[in-house]
């Protein structure tokens, strides 16, 4: 059992360093295991893969891609914008505040962190600089932003728990909800904090500044997205899936037709970036879903259950340690290959200590989310720097208290099923 | 020649079985620890185990390593588990057998008995024929996981003409969503992940699928009508790999087809200890059930008459014929 | 080494799939909703063209060296000898490619010839599953062309 766990990660860690992509080296990790112990046949491998990826649930992954993709393309995100600046005045901090509430509701129509940051964080981090705002802070605000994107459904990384631990998409979309709304609380608070410190007030030039009815009335077709994500899930009309091809459609007729900004002659790039981001992701699908069940054959997550629980058998102990273990994951490897690959191994191991999946679910992607701001691949903070042109280490000046409270609220909602469970129960009723 | 090319490696993990080397017989289901069909798996696991000192049962449910019927028949063709049951709808597929379709045309049958009658004869043995010939498999008994039924929430349905225009989450197959339209009702696929918010929240206006699993997965909590019309009884056989099973010395294949003996015994119990757990705990809950009567019964069944004849292509002319013949026979 | 001034092949046939699987799965909708029928067909194809698309656009993301990858220890190949380990690594990436295209091939021609259908549109289960083998391979393609091949071109530019 120790020799085969040892042989998976030493082939699987030489792979990365040579530099093979990590879903190719899970696969082949996976593989010479099943070479060298002989007890299950390599067409095994093909079986996993297909019986994966033939999925309806998985196709709700590159439609939401492409729904964000279309939005961001096509001018809702300015439109936002413009809806929040004319609903906030000239306060301290109010840009910083626009930048969160933006990504609040760009986050309740993409699936991702990446695409928020982009999104919102492209047009926000250059107001901010003229604003006086420090690049640095402008970096970590956005990035920290960014984490709504994969937690405010919709969200690929539930897609991805969901389809693992067989929990109901429908069910971990509804209890995002109020996770990702203690986030963008948490934030607007840290905002105010910093910039009442750096003494940073915002004044609106009048034609900055649209009418209120204005802002609103152009906006409301992005406004709606979310309404219609969200209202047809839960209003009994479509699947998750379905509800985002609606997204996908609602999106195209929006940018194509009313704000006009979108071209028939640029759809075949916004689809091809649309492919590139699905083709990384869902070639995971198969290769971690051959790694989990190879070690399931092998009993591996019962050897680490077995280890855990010589360790400890307290509930509050063992969520300690999965939170410390993939806060360490997060800070390497990206949020959905994550999932794929670790949900086989640590599902088994809470399901007994009477930890509900959905629970653990928002306990492990709130987790992940955290590791899209930590260096070395911190992908909103990555992008969040790059827009603001600095150095992402500059950026630990202000991104360390942003990544404090989020590691608190961290432990409140491992600590507090209820945060999670509540609006899931309250629609059960 | 799946089958051919992998031998070598079921060889591997067979380990043939002789000369008391341990031998690992993997099995794979998709339900949770608890569920009935997963005992009946640990029930033949530990009969097994005291009967022999040489055989270790690996029991991998909950879907770990099969998520669907087929699934689990293609995991036995190529050998990554030894033994397991699939659904009749899982097996005709997997290995193109035609006369496993039989069992999804509607009430065909009055009773259990008469099932397991039918199974134990001439039909059964016509089956384990062809698992034998198309695969690398045996087909060693039958079990069954309960009747289908249909939950709604919308109105109590006694008979076809109250489905009309209800969405039904029903699987893929066409003789299920043939009976389902003669039933009046409009068949609709969906992931079965996603029943139960669909029922919560309208999607769908209900579902058909077997009674116990209406239970299990809690559907009776969000849709209150229930009607046990028991139009199919979901069969599952019991297929073991042949290397490993030719490969047994005669006292472990002895005590492994007393062990399936048992297990098939122990199997109907558990199976109509869960129907009728589940139909008490929906009155219970305030769920309104519905038991057809002979008349009620003969309506559906009037109603769905022309279900095998429209999928004959799918059960293959010989073999409903054959069972026509069999089952007059019987009674 | 030219740049790629035409779209990849990849390109198409992912465009094209997206395409169809966005009208398929929306005509699902509107049939059950305006309808009230159910266009069971339309699931069923959406998944099966989501396989090939998946494997399709893996080659595809091969092209735009979008693979995800762990830099952080990659980087601790020292500089000098880094550009030779990480041709190891293509050349591990391209074998395993090619396994998984025979592997895949063959699975797929013995479900072809074993009559496995699908459930609604009755096509033939091997066909379905060719698409995992065939975006392997053109996958194994890819990592010639892009990671192999332009490697030892812009070393030997570089010694030039
Ligand atoms: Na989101
Ligand atoms: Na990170």
């Amino acid at each position: 059992m120790g020799s085969t766990l040892l042989i998976l990660t030493l082939v699987f860690v030489v792979c990365l360093i040579i530099n093979v992509p990590i879903a190719i080296s899970l696969a082949i990790a996976a593989l010479t295991v099943v070479l060298i112990e002989g007890t299950i046949p390599v067409s095994f491998l093909i079986q996993a893969t297909f019986t994966s990826n033939d999925s309806f649930a998985l196709l709700a992954v590159p439609f939401f891609i492409l729904a964000g993709e279309l939005m961001s393309t096509g001018g809702i995100s300015k439109r936002l914008i413009d809806f929040f600046r004319s609903l906030v005045g000239s306060w301290t901090g109010s840009l910083g505040l626009i930048t969160i509430l933006a990504s609040l509701i760009f986050a309740a129509i993409s699936g991702s962190g990446a695409a928020t940051v982009a999104s919102i964080g492209g047009i926000m981090i250059p107001h901010m600089l003229k604003g006086g705002y420090k690049a640095p802070y402008a970096a970590a605000l956005s990035a920290s932003a960014g984490a709504l994107g994969p937690i405010i459904p919709p969200s690929l990384v539930f897609i991805f728990y969901g389809i693992m631990a067989g929990v109901s998409i429908s069910d971990m979309f509804i209890a995002g909800i109020v996770p990702g709304l203690l986030i963008a609380v948490t934030l607007i608070i840290i905002n105010y904090i910093v910039c009442k410190k750096e003494g940073i007030v915002d004044v609106q030039s009048a034609e900055d500044k649209k009418s209120f009815w204005k802002a609103l009335n152009e906006a409301k077709f992005a406004l709606l997205t979310p309404v219609i994500i969200l209202g047809g899930i839960y209003g009994g009309i479509v699947t998750p899936t379905e509800a985002a091809v609606l997204a996908v459609v609602y999106s195209l007729i929006v940018s194509l037709f009313i704000y006009k900004e979108l071209k028939f002659s640029d759809l075949m790039d916004v689809f091809l970036r649309t492919t590139i981001t699905s083709g990384t992701v869902m070639i995971f699908v198969g290769t971690a879903t051959f790694f989990g069940r190879v070690l399931t054959l092998e009993q591996i997550p019962q050897f680490v259950a077995n280890s855990i629980s010589e360790l400890t058998t307290s509930p509050i102990m063992v969520l300690l340690l999965i939170n410390l273990f993939l806060l360490v994951v997060g800070m390497f490897i990206e949020t959905v290959a994550a999932i794929l690959i670790f949900i086989p191994i640590l599902l088994p191991i809470v399901i007994p200590l009477g930890i509900d999946p959905l629970h653990f679910g928002m306990v492990v992607c709130f987790n992940l989310t955290i590791g899209l701001l930590t260096p070395p691949l911190g992908l909103n903070l990555f992008i969040g720097a790059k827009v603001a042109n600095v150095k992402f280490e500059s950026t630990f000046k202000y991104l360390t208290p942003m990544l404090i409270a989020l590691l608190i609220l961290l432990g409140i909602i491992t600590y507090v099923p209820e945060i999670t469970l509540f609006l899931p129960e309250l629609l059960a009723k | 020649a799946c089958s051919s090319d992998n031998s070598g490696e079921a060889d591997a993990t067979g380990g043939s079985g002789s000369s008391g080397d341990k031998l690992t017989i993997k099995m794979a289901n998709q339900v949770d620890a608890n569920n009935f069909l997963n005992l009946g798996y640990e029930h033949f696991k530990k009969t097994i185990e005291e009967k022999t000192d040489n055989v270790a049962v690996e029991i991998y449910n909950g879907g770990t390593l099969a998520t669907s019927d087929e699934s689990v028949v293609d995991l036995l063709k190529n050998g990554t588990i030894q033994l397991s049951t699939s659904s009749a709808y899982g097996i005709a597929n997997s290995l193109d057998i035609k006369a496993f379709n039989l069992f999804d045309v509607p009430f065909l049958f009055d009773s259990r008995d008469q099932y397991y009658e039918f199974l134990n004869g001439e039909y059964g043995d016509l089956l384990k024929k062809e698992v034998s010939e198309k695969s690398n498999l045996y087909l060693l008994g039958f079990i069954d996981l309960g009747y289908y039924s249909l939950l709604n929430g919308k109105k109590a349905v006694e008979e076809p003409s109250d489905l009309s225009g209800l969405k039904i989450r029903s699987s893929s197959a066409d003789l299920h969503l043939s009976a389902l339209k003669a039933m009046q009702a409009n068949p609709t696929p969906m992931a079965y992940s996603e029943v139960f918010t669909g029922l919560q929240q309208g999607t769908i206006d209900g579902v058909s699928t077997t009674t116990p699993l209406i239970y299990g997965d809690r559907f009776y909590e969000v849709n209150k009508y229930f009607t046990a019309t028991n139009h199919v009884l979901l069969l599952h056989g019991i297929l073991v790999d042949k290397k490993l099973y030719d490969g047994l010395d005669e006292a472990t294949k002895t005590a492994l087809d007393e062990s399936i003996a048992s297990y098939v015994e122990e199997a109907k119990k558990l199976v109509t200890d869960a129907e009728s757990k589940a139909i008490q705990g929906f009155k219970d809950a305030g769920v309104e059930v519905v038991e057809l009567s002979e008349e009620q019964r003969e309506i559906f069944k009037e109603a769905t008459n022309k279900v095998a004849e429209e999928n004959m292509d799918a059960i293959g002319q010989e073999n409903y014929d054959l069972a026509i013949k069999l089952l007059s026979e019987m009674k | 080494m030219a740049k790629i001034t035409k779209r990849p092949i990849e390109a198409y046939a992912c465009f094209a799939i997206l395409i169809v699987m966005t009208v398929v799965m929306f005509a699902g909708v509107i049939w059950r909703y305006v309808f009230n029928s159910s266009l069971v067909w339309a699931e069923e194809l959406a998944r099966y063209l989501f396989v090939w698309f998946v494997f399709i656009s893996a080659s595809y993301a091969v092209i735009s060296k979008a693979h995800i990858r762990v830099e952080a220890l990659n980087g601790l190949i020292p500089l000098k000898i880094r550009p030779y380990i990480n041709l190891i690594g293509s050349v591990v990436w391209l074998l395993f490619s090619l396994y998984i295209a025979y592997l895949g091939f063959q699975y797929s021609f013995d479900l072809w010839s074993q009559n496995t259908n699908s459930a609604a549109l009755k096509l033939p289960m091997g066909l379905i599953y060719m698409g995992i083998p065939l975006g392997y391979l053109l996958m194994a393609i890819r990592v010639v062309v892009v990671e192999i091949y332009q490697t030892l071109a812009s070393r030997k530019e570089g010694e030039a």
